[in-house]
């Protein structure tokens, strides 16, 4: 087909009290992304197959809304792994807790503590947190960690199911008021899966992780 | 002379002391207490309080729409900000105490509609001490029943922006001294132009006759995520304003803004202390690039590489085949193909509509090419045409693709140094694929065709089905059909005829509608293209052009290809179309031309057109339009026409203007794509200043023929 450019000749038939709206959206197109806009798209769900094609490890990262990706794991350094998408995000987490991330509309970092060790389970304790865009700098956070003893979730894990056990943490940052609870799903005693609050201008990030 | 009614003297201490003796919000917690803090729209469309404007702007490249009820007013608008000094907006409004005419024949018992325009200009940027500063025109070009001149100063001071006018027009309700009596006798009475048609500059009346003030302040509240009260002491002269009598219990205005998100705002407000004032606005930044969804549509590296690469290294027909086949997965189609060994070096000739930046298609073409390509090549030679012609030549050193690519050095680009204009014959290509001719495209999808805001009734509608099809008879011919048929509609209440003195080249449109409302033949239009020479364009198209002209006429353009202007002529002898969308013709035809001139700057991408010659009605004249192209690929834009016929021969609106702007699709996706949507708004459409309407004008064929074009995407080149 010839490229034109459509400047030079919608103007008519958008002009005066008469207004012809062509189909200049490609119509299925616009039901599937508004679909996906207010219902949420669905998230990548990860077979086996899938999963054996990764060489690396890596993780599922579902922001709001928003259509899933993937990162790989790129480093491991005194605990804290590296996930890196093929757009330039990087995420970086401990024991699953999201501690920073770069290339995000928002970044944020966190000093951050062991969620899986029971002794800061039940008792709160202090962070501190810094988040870009708007800047906001070395503000305190109030933490609480809870392991709920009976309480359990079924998780949808590599085409089957998993029973996991539920870790809660809530935070407060009382300079701006600002407060959230994440939650992390615990298989055979390490992170599957979580859904974390980073920073207040970013919906909630579900990260999956498939660890090899 | 009236007597002066000043505001309280504490009102105005309180506002004028706390904009010179204030500092910026800090950045920082702030930003996160008082988030959203961007500032809001007022009843009139453009940023303020409730009546009053502000100094304040949107980015450029922002685009927004607001909508507001307060009785007897129901009000939309269209605002954009072509430069960070410019607030430009369209404004319709029902006015609900005023009968859209005394005639009930005529248009029952429809209310009042008005179109107007305003326009705000920035003098001074908020500094530390001093506040924002601007000047403001309000229906300058409309009936003038909100007309008003204003200069107003916005300042921030910790969690409240205050705002403080003076304003003529409607905007003098609380009169004071206009100082301008002293320079001129001409500024003690505010002229109305004999005869007006509307639609005209009233320049002789700007800033003229009673001077007023208006103000107030908006109040952010901490964690309500932006949210804020408004308190204005309400300018506007009631007396005045719209069709009195208006009844106004408080000079007072109050209300809340509530920030859905950072482009949608609610609004809640008692004002003139009698009324109930509602409303929300959505406005949104869409110049930059991928700014409203992120792409997830990358280069896909060409599976198993290394063999190919190894296949093709001994045989240039696999060469060939292959960039043919992996481009033509990535919707980029090898027209011509050859390779220099002893140079190193493989050209391809390709084509492509599904990329709006041209350098993204360029770096497209080279990856594929570095996959595939044997080692022993060291360049590409790219080479895009369009419609059979070529548009530009790039050349690229592949170790420096390879050595710059953006996952290993993000933000590293490669030099401009082989950009070219491209002239194109296929003999001079070792590989030539043959294409199946003719090849059909088409798509079948619904539109509506509207008639918005006439004495009728506020909206009649057309629910069609649209039949759109290019046929490629040669690869520089192309037939173009596009047909519809309506499914639904309530255009049979329409009865506005033509009251136009002119040839009634465009005024008969009720006639369209209404009898249009079946099956209709759209366009069907055949189409040559040619380079006769270096840098010349010619097209030459017979059919029917539009809904209401065809004919046959032809286009030709010299565009140098390093020079940021073109010059261009085109020549067209048509005949009216019949009103039933048939192939039947009226009696009326007409021949019609003219001479364009474009320019470009590179810098600003403002594009200048200016259309001199003879337009559909054979009245004679210019048409001027100055648009602006942002990075997203957003273009916003305005224009006029002056011709030889006098503002009553014109009719309602005196002359043709208008504005327009169009946004990429591949704003609203997450895949790239080369559309447009848009929106175009004309007040008042008469026979005065018609142009030809003929797909593929000459100057968007050749869009990519230009260095300057090339150069604003060069960072586009590993999208």
């Amino acid at each position: 087909m010839i490229k034109r450019s459509a400047k030079y000749y919608l103007i008519f038939l958008l002009s005066s009290c008469s207004i012809d709206l062509f189909e200049s959206f490609a119509y299925r197109d616009i039901f599937l992304f508004y679909k996906g806009y207010i219902s949420g798209f669905d998230s990548d769900e990860i077979s086996q197959e899938v999963f054996d094609k990764y060489e690396y490890s890596f993780a599922n990262v579902k922001i709001g809304r928003g259509a899933a990706s993937t990162v790989v794991l790129a480093y491991i350094k005194d605990g804290v792994y590296e996930w890196r998408s093929n757009d330039g995000i990087k995420i970086y987490t401990f024991n699953g807790m999201i501690i920073k991330t770069v290339g995000l509309q928002s970044d944020f970092e966190t000093t951050y503590f062991n969620i899986l060790d029971e002794s800061y389970h039940g008792s709160e304790h202090v962070t501190y947190i810094e988040f870009k865009n708007p800047d906001l700098y070395r503000s305190t956070a109030y933490n609480k960690v809870f392991k709920h003893k009976t309480h359990t979730a079924l998780l949808e894990r590599l085409g089957g199911q998993v029973n996991t056990e539920i870790i809660t943490h809530s935070f407060l940052l009382p300079v701006i008021k600002w407060d959230a609870q994440n939650k992390f799903y615990l298989y055979n005693d390490s992170v599957i899966s979580s859904e974390q609050y980073v920073h207040p201008n970013l919906p909630k990030i579900q990260m999956d992780f498939y660890l090899k | 002379m009236k007597s002066i009614n000043l505001p309280s003297k504490k009102f105005f201490a309180i506002l004028l002391g706390s904009i010179f003796l204030s500092a910026d919000l800090e950045a920082g917690e702030n930003d996160y207490i008082y988030p959203n803090q961007e500032p809001s729209f007022s009843n009139y469309g453009t940023l303020g309080l409730f009546s009053s404007p502000s100094a304040r702007f949107l980015d450029e490249g922002s685009l927004g729409f607001a909508w507001n009820h307060m009785q007897p007013y129901l009000r939309g608008s269209l605002i954009a900000y072509p430069f960070n000094w410019l607030e430009a907006s369209f404004q319709y409004t029902d006015i609900n105490n005023q009968l859209y005419s005394e005639f009930a024949s005529f248009s029952g018992n429809q209310t009042f509609k008005d179109k107007s325009f305003d326009i705000k200009l920035k003098i001074l940027n908020e500094r530390d001490f001093a506040p924002a500063l601007a000047v403001g025109f309000r229906d300058f070009a409309g009936t003038g029943i909100f007309s008003s001149e204003y200069i107003v100063a916005s300042k921030k001071v910790n969690n409240f922006d205050i705002t403080f006018g003076l304003g003529w027009g409607m905007l003098s309700g609380n009169d004071i001294y206009n100082p301008l009596f002293k320079i001129s006798d001409d500024f003690k009475v505010r002229k109305t132009v004999e005869g007006t048609k509307g639609g005209e500059l009233t320049v002789d009346s700007y800033f003229s006759g009673e001077m007023g003030t208006f103000g107030g302040i908006e109040w952010f509240l901490p964690y309500l995520n932006g949210a804020r009260l408004k308190i204005e002491y309400d300018g506007i002269d009631y007396s005045k304003e719209g069709f009195p009598p208006i009844k106004q219990a408080s000079k007072f205005n109050a209300g809340i803004v509530y920030p859905v998100s950072k482009g949608l705002h609610l609004k809640l407000g008692i004002i003139r202390g009698n009324t109930l004032n509602f409303g929300f606005t959505f406005s949104a930044n869409f110049s930059k690039k991928n700014s409203f969804i992120p792409k997830l549509d990358p280069h896909k590296s060409v599976e198993n590489a290394d063999i190919i690469k190894m296949i093709n290294t001994d045989n240039d027909e696999f060469l060939f085949k292959s960039s043919l086949k992996f481009l033509a997965d990535n919707s980029l189609h090898v027209q011509a193909a050859s390779v220099d060994h002893d140079a190193g070096q493989l050209e391809i000739a390709f084509s492509q509509n599904k990329h709006a930046s041209y350098v993204r298609s360029i770096g497209r073409v080279a990856r594929v090419l570095d996959d595939i390509a044997p080692y022993n090549i060291n360049s590409f030679k790219i080479k895009n045409l369009n419609a059979d012609q070529g548009m530009y030549e790039v050349e690229i050193d592949r170790s420096k693709l390879q050595r710059y690519d953006s996952k290993v050095i993000p933000g590293v680009h490669l030099g401009l140094s082989n950009v070219s204009p491209a002239s194109h014959t296929f003999e001079n290509y070792q590989f030539q694929p043959t294409t199946k001719l003719p090849r059909h495209f088409y798509k079948i999808a619904p539109m509506v065709r509207s008639q918005i805001g006439g004495p009728d009734g506020f909206y009649f509608g057309n629910f069609r089905l649209a039949f759109k099809s290019e046929t490629l008879i040669s690869k520089n011919f192309t037939l173009d059909a596009d047909f519809s048929y309506g499914v639904a509609d309530n255009m049979g209440e329409l009865k506005l005829a033509s009251d136009s003195i002119l040839p009634h080249v465009r005024t008969e449109i009720v006639q369209y509608l209404k009898q249009g409302r079946g099956f209709t033949v759209d366009a069907f239009q055949a189409n040559y293209f040619s380079s006769p020479g270096k840098n010349i364009y010619t097209k030459i198209s017979a059919g029917y052009f539009e809904q209401m002209f065809g004919g046959v006429g032809g286009e030709v353009l010299y565009r140098p290809f390093y020079k940021p202007w073109a010059v261009g002529a085109e020549l067209w002898r048509v005949k009216q179309r019949d009103y039933d969308g048939s192939f039947n013709f009226l009696d009326y035809q007409t021949t019609t031309g003219f001479i364009n001139f474009f320019y470009e700057h590179p810098g600003s991408q403002i594009l200048f057109k200016l259309k001199g010659g003879r337009f559909l009605a054979k009245d004679s004249g210019v048409n001027l339009d100055l648009s602006r192209r942002f990075k997203s690929g957003l273009n916003m834009g305005i224009y006029f026409s002056l011709t030889d016929i006098s503002r009553d021969e014109f009719g309602e609106g005196s002359f043709d203007k208008g504005f327009y702007f169009f946004i990429p699709i591949e704003t609203f996706f997450s895949n790239y794509s080369s559309g447009h949507t848009g929106f175009g708004f004309r007040p008042v459409q008469r026979d005065g200043a018609a142009v030809l309407f003929h797909s593929y004008d000459l100057l968007g064929i050749t869009d990519q023929a230009s260095y300057d074009h090339i150069l604003r995407d060069w960072d586009d080149l590993y999208d």
